[in-house]
């Protein structure tokens, strides 16, 4: 089991020095609670943190090292997970091995990451107002944008459905009306908060002795003096309560989207029996759902269910047409029944499971898989390692598999119909 | 196999024409979990002219090439995926404009994998049933890009940019199209395009040369020998369209500006120039990125790429923006401002070791390596060739292709506006 370890100000760093890739990375984690009124302030730090920094004030020559630095990539990401929201910053640069010529470049790619973070480009103590209009433009446009994709719009409506006004279905980028309201100085706050509250783990992907990088990280946090670190106590209790929504908007395929709560969270679910039950269901090429609903029905090109073990939820969705709805809702639900009656053949199970091992497995050969495989188990910190879970998955029965589905209730329907069809409510 | 170790990666490529016709190279990597497999035919969407047996041409239905991938899965012993199913491989397969290829990724099982990979290929079954089966799952993965406005605005631009090449048609077809696709055709299809000799074998990760080329002696058919013609086609230097503009329920307008170049001429150069050059030109440190941002013209959606295949090479920029026209205008006035001035050498050397460390930034994963392997086969150029060529370009080879690659003036802008 990795183990993360213990820097001052109630940070961790994990160093995983197992995998060797061509490239080294260095990957701050902030988890913070997710909240409507602070959610906005939050999500434009990516932005704004990862296009400039003191000593390279503008867009231009900030990008302009990175270059240098042989294409050296920094990251911001913003994304829910359960109550939390997290940010994550990274940097991705060359490994010594592989640059033309020979030069180190983890010194510099590291403080240019805790550069970006506590030294941010500022006039008179905030965001310049020109970086700051144009980060919040964008943040505006991603929000506005949601609708264009169809397919994650109506997921998104069908998480409101199940969560309503809960961080279970909060946008970690803030709604409309928080981005409009947002100002430099409310940015600039909002960094130095995150800095002194968030539930910060460090991720570092390199061969090298983290013992330089442990030593400046203590030193940049020194300033701060005693941090409180931010607390969830994530509501994953729920009431079953058949909520049902029609809307209508010019498309060409209906998007069916069917919301479960299932009682299986972190970080004391099975979380392991859940994901191979979904995988089963609908998570993989042999899944039930692409069996009977895709391949043997033709119904659809896509019917997948996700399943989110932190917030409890499960999203089965698939593109239709609208006369067909019923039919396929019929379908996928039968196919749950299945599953909780055990009516599956064991060749299906075992399927589902390799598949389900080679997702962990696929990890350890992709930098950023890995990382996203660790960011999700930092809010617990609590790691295992993709061979860890491998050897979960092969103690799962079939009697798991079934209790699984039996813990997974149908609650919301969310139908996104073309123009065009008569909605009945 | 010939064996050659790669200069700046370390790393030891295999390479063979096998005897049955297929181009075969292995990237091994002993301490990689997994390994990935790609099996392609230099066969896509195209590719839509079907020579017969009797000398003549056959014109074929918009969409055959992808629609004899989603066939190919089965055979008469059941579906490939179940058989992969069988030893956990996760397996897929695409089609583009120039290719169609067939893959699995796989960390345990990865020979049995391989065996089916090279057998399911090889081996064609399509019944009237099948077929048209198939038509309600494609009908609706066609109806679920219509819905896509990205989609949509990008083969509305591809459509107004080319005269005749079958580029500006979708991979997939429509609807009406693939109704008109029967057994006969698709066997028709297949037995031209995916002769052994037209085809190219790529594996990366934990598996050995030896191993490779075991399972292509046992498994692999001989091929006829065959040759396809180079590809050609008439098509005007010009846009057919210097406008095109459809509305969809998206929350602002949505744009891509295609510009055409000139002659396509694929060389490990070129492709190494193409990744400089969108930097040079747009990138994040270039000024006109920094205008386009201050006057609010585009927001971090903006891309810009170059995409070329058989006869066809393409400069795209994409994003949203409330005033597309003016992304254009100033697109195409930077362009003409650098190929008169000439290009900053600093900024030429800083974009070069740019280009250089995230092309090798992006060879971890043995699915990257081996597509980028597949990527250059199809090309044409020798593998990794182009992370050579941007080791050794120079600034006024970079200045020479910003000449002769771009005509500002063979541009179409495509929109899609908010209903």
């Amino acid at each position: 089991m990795p183990y993360p370890v213990e820097l001052s100000h109630k940070m961790t760093l994990l160093h995983l020095s197992e995998q060797s890739f061509r490239t080294d990375r260095l990957t701050g984690v902030f988890a913070l609670p997710l909240r409507q009124e602070t959610a906005a302030e939050y999500a434009i730090l990516p932005g704004l943190l990862t296009r400039s920094c003191a000593a390279y004030p503008t867009l231009a020559r900030f990008s302009r090292r990175l270059d240098e630095l042989y294409g050296a990539t920094v990251q911001g990401e913003i994304f829910r997970l359960g109550g939390w929201q997290l940010l994550a910053f990274s940097i991705s640069y060359l490994n010594r091995r592989y640059t033309l010529d020979g030069s180190d470049l983890t010194a510099a790619c590291t403080n240019l990451l805790l550069d970006m973070l506590f030294d941010p480009a500022l006039e008179e103590g905030v965001f310049p107002a020109d970086a700051f209009a144009q980060e919040q433009r964008c943040l505006l446009e991603r929000l506005q944008g949601e609708v264009n994709n169809k397919r994650l719009y109506a997921r998104q409506r069908c998480e409101e459905l199940l969560c309503p006004d809960h961080p279970f279905s909060y946008n970690p980028n803030g709604t409309e009306e928080t981005v409009n309201a947002l100002t430099p100085a409310a940015a600039e706050a909002a960094r130095k908060r995150m800095l002194a509250e968030a539930n910060i783990h460090w991720l570092y992907q390199s061969a090298d002795d983290p013992a330089a990088l442990t030593r400046e990280l203590n030193n940049r946090f020194a300033a701060l003096g005693e941090r409180p670190v931010a607390i969830v106590n994530a509501d994953t209790a729920f009431a079953i309560k058949e909520s049902k929504l029609t809307e209508t908007m010019q498309v060409s395929q209906a998007k069916l989207v069917l919301g479960f709560r299932i009682a299986a969270t972190e970080p004391d679910g099975d979380i392991v029996a859940a994901q191979l039950m979904n995988t089963l269901w609908g998570g993989c090429a042999t899944s039930l759902l692409f069996t009977h609903v895709r391949e043997e029905k033709s119904l659809c090109y896509y019917c997948a269910s996700t399943y989110d073990r932190y917030a409890g939820i499960v999203l089965v969705d698939s593109g239709i047409q609208p006369e067909n709805a019923d039919e396929a809702q019929e379908e996928i639900l039968k196919q749950l029944d299945a599953i909780r009656e055990g009516n599956f053949s064991d060749d299906e199970l075992e399927a589902a499971r390799r598949c389900l091992i080679q997702r962990y497995s696929s990890a350890c050969d992709n930098a950023d898989a890995l990382e996203n495989f660790y960011i999700g188990q930092t809010v617990y910190d609590n790691y295992h390692t993709p061979d860890q879970m491998r050897a979960k998955a092969l103690e799962v029965t079939r009697d798991d598999v079934c209790r699984a589905a039996r813990l997974t209730h149908f609650d919301s329907l969310y139908m996104l119909m073309p123009n065009d069809e008569e909605v009945a409510e | 196999m010939n064996a050659w170790k790669h200069p700046l990666l370390g790393d030891t490529l295999y390479t063979e024409t096998h005897k049955s016709g297929l181009q075969v190279v292995v990237w091994p990597m002993p301490e990689a979990s997994s390994a990935y497999a790609v099996f392609a035919t230099k066969y896509g969407s195209i590719y839509n002219i079907l020579p017969t047996a009797d000398g003549g041409t056959e014109e074929v239905p918009e969409g055959i090439a992808h629609y004899l991938e989603h066939k190919l899965f089965e055979s008469e012993q059941g579906d490939a995926f179940r058989q992969f199913a069988e030893t956990g491989a996760n397996a897929n397969a695409y089609t583009t404009f120039d290719r169609t290829a067939y893959l699995f990724h796989a960390s345990e099982n990865i020979l049995p994998s391989l065996d089916i990979l090279l057998n399911f290929v090889q081996d064609p079954y399509f019944t009237p049933e099948t077929v048209q089966k198939e038509q309600g799952i494609i009908g609706q993965e066609i109806r679920m890009g219509e819905d896509m406005p990205g989609r949509r605005v990008l083969f509305n631009m591809l459509g107004g940019l080319f005269h005749n090449h079958p580029v500006r048609v979708d991979i997939a077809g429509t609807v009406e199209s693939i109704a008109k696709i029967t057994p006969e055709l698709l066997y028709r299809c297949y037995y031209r395009y995916y002769n052994l000799h037209n085809m190219v074998l790529v594996v990366a990760g934990r598996i050995t040369p030896d191993e490779v080329m075991d399972a292509c002696d046992r498994l692999l058919k001989p091929a006829e020998e065959w040759v396809p013609d180079n590809y050609t086609i008439e098509e005007p230097a010009t846009a057919a369209q210097g406008y095109v503009e459809d509305k969809m329920a998206v929350s602002a307008p949505l744009f891509y500006i295609g510009f055409k170049e000139p002659v396509v001429n694929h060389t490990p150069k070129t492709l190494a120039g193409a990744r400089m050059l969108i930097d040079l030109i747009s990138g994040k440190s270039s000024p006109l990125y920094t205008r386009l941002m201050d006057e609010g013209l585009i927001n971090d959606q903006f891309e810009v790429e170059y995409f070329g295949g058989p006869d066809y090479g393409i400069w795209l920029v994409g994003g949203e923006s409330a005033d597309p026209k003016r992304v254009k205008e100033l697109i195409a006035d930077e362009i003409t401002r650098l190929q008169a001035e000439g290009l900053d050498a600093a900024a030429v050397e800083a974009v070069r070791r740019g280009a250089y460390g995230r092309l090798v930034a992006g060879l971890d994963d043995p699915s990257d390596c081996a597509e980028l392997i597949l990527s250059h086969l199809v090309d044409g150029v020798e593998p990794l060739s182009e992370l050579d060529a941007l080791a050794a370009i120079t600034a006024e080879e970079i200045a020479d292709q910003l000449k002769t690659r771009f005509d500002p003036t063979a541009c179409t802008l495509s929109v899609v506006n908010p209903l």
